[in-house]
């Protein structure tokens, strides 16, 4: 091929007169001419760029672009809804009568190794009205976690059951709220405890639940 | 048939990527575009030109996705648009030149980036080209030759700066 037909072929190019065929001829001359004139080596650059692009292909993950994005909404759907039911197995029960046998595990790990907050709540609560009642008796001194204390606080208890009732009643709840967190503090591998050892926690909440 | 079918949706999709500049969208493009043919098969051959049918949508659909993104980007000049770094990691672009061609194409108008786009590197003739965007043939002999003559600029200008910055170094 002689230099002035492609130089033709290639002014034809840029007026856009060239045909179809010619532009082929050219960018087969620029495919297979490795030694060019120097003023031609930015057209080799093009013409080779034209035929790269025309082999790109649609990206074959990209293909599947709509499914990914709709795998990947369900996916997040359905582990949204799974982190729910487990939050709601969890707590259902334990907010309600399964902790309770909990609650009294740590009550008595409480009397065993310090006090446990409801009990040192009534005594705060309790003592300025204890005063006015019956001046006549000992002012009590609380030691943390001799069981002698537990033992008066209990005698104490039943003999001023009157005035106590109603501080009792009204606070009642929320001992009943701070002993379970108290106890849910110490179990705090409850959930791990109830998917490894099922049996151990499963007859529990049957029974609390049948009552 | 299949192969038809793949090698037609890649021209879809190259077309959309052209246009758009991002593989992610331009292969959404081309699947949304692909999927409409397939609904409406029974009308296609009734078509004068099935292939230039299709391309008017794919053109139609990235103008729509250019546009809402401008609104949403609040870019209002497209030249600030064209101008971004095309970010593409295509093994076969990576030496310089071809980046530089790449670019050069990229900066044109719209018009003159679908028309070059479609003859030069797809083949179309100049008939299907002016179906595609809705214009006359001779029109659209017009716009192939200016985004023709805009790159060879845009290419010798660079030669020039590469040879001006070359000569300085030596110097």
């Amino acid at each position: 091929m002689n230099k002035k037909h492609i130089q033709d072929l290639l002014d034809k190019y840029f007026e856009g007169d060239s045909s179809l065929s010619e532009e082929m001829e050219l960018k087969e001359f620029f495919r297979k001419t490795a030694i060019l004139p120097n003023e031609w080596k930015a057209y080799k650059n093009l013409f080779t760029y034209f035929e790269n692009e025309s082999t790109k292909k649609m990206p074959a993950s990209k293909q599947a672009h709509h499914q990914k994005k709709l795998w990947w909404i369900i996916g997040l759907g359905l582990s949204t809804a799974a982190t729910i039911l487990l939050l709601f197995t969890i707590q259902l029960p334990s907010t309600q009568k399964e902790l309770h046998p909990l609650a009294v595990i740590t009550k008595q790990h409480d009397s065993m190794y310090g006090k446990s907050v409801s009990q040192k709540k009534l005594e705060t609560k309790k003592q300025p009205k204890k005063e006015e009642a019956e001046k006549g008796k000992p002012t009590r001194t609380i030691v943390g976690d001799h069981p002698s204390t537990i033992l008066a606080y209990e005698s104490e208890k039943t003999s001023n059951r009157n005035i106590d009732n109603t501080i009792k009643n009204s606070l009642a709840p929320l001992d009943k709220m701070e002993d379970i967190n108290h106890a849910l503090q110490k179990f705090k591998y409850f959930d791990l405890m109830n998917k490894y050892l099922p049996n151990l926690t499963i007859p529990v909440i049957k029974e609390e639940r049948l009552k | 048939m299949e192969i038809w079918q793949n090698t037609f949706r890649d021209k879809l999709y190259r077309l959309a990527l052209r246009l758009l500049n991002s593989s992610d969208d331009a292969a959404d493009v081309a699947q949304d575009v692909w999927l409409k043919l397939w609904q409406r098969k029974e009308e296609i051959p009734k078509l004068k030109s099935a292939e230039a049918f299709a391309f008017t949508m794919t053109r139609n659909l990235c103008l729509d996705v250019l546009k809402s993104a401008r609104l949403k980007n609040e870019r209002l000049d497209q030249k600030h648009e064209n101008s971004l770094k095309s970010t593409t990691t295509d093994p076969l672009e990576r030496n310089e030149q071809s980046q530089m061609i790449h670019q050069a194409i990229n900066n044109l108008a719209e018009q003159q980036r679908t028309v070059i786009h479609l003859r030069d590197v797809e083949g179309y003739e100049l008939s299907e080209i002016a179906e595609t965007l809705n214009i006359s043939e001779n029109n659209a002999k017009v716009i192939l030759c200016r985004a023709r003559q805009n790159v060879r600029e845009a290419i010798l200008n660079f030669e020039r700066h590469e040879q001006e910055a070359y000569s300085g170094f030596t110097r």
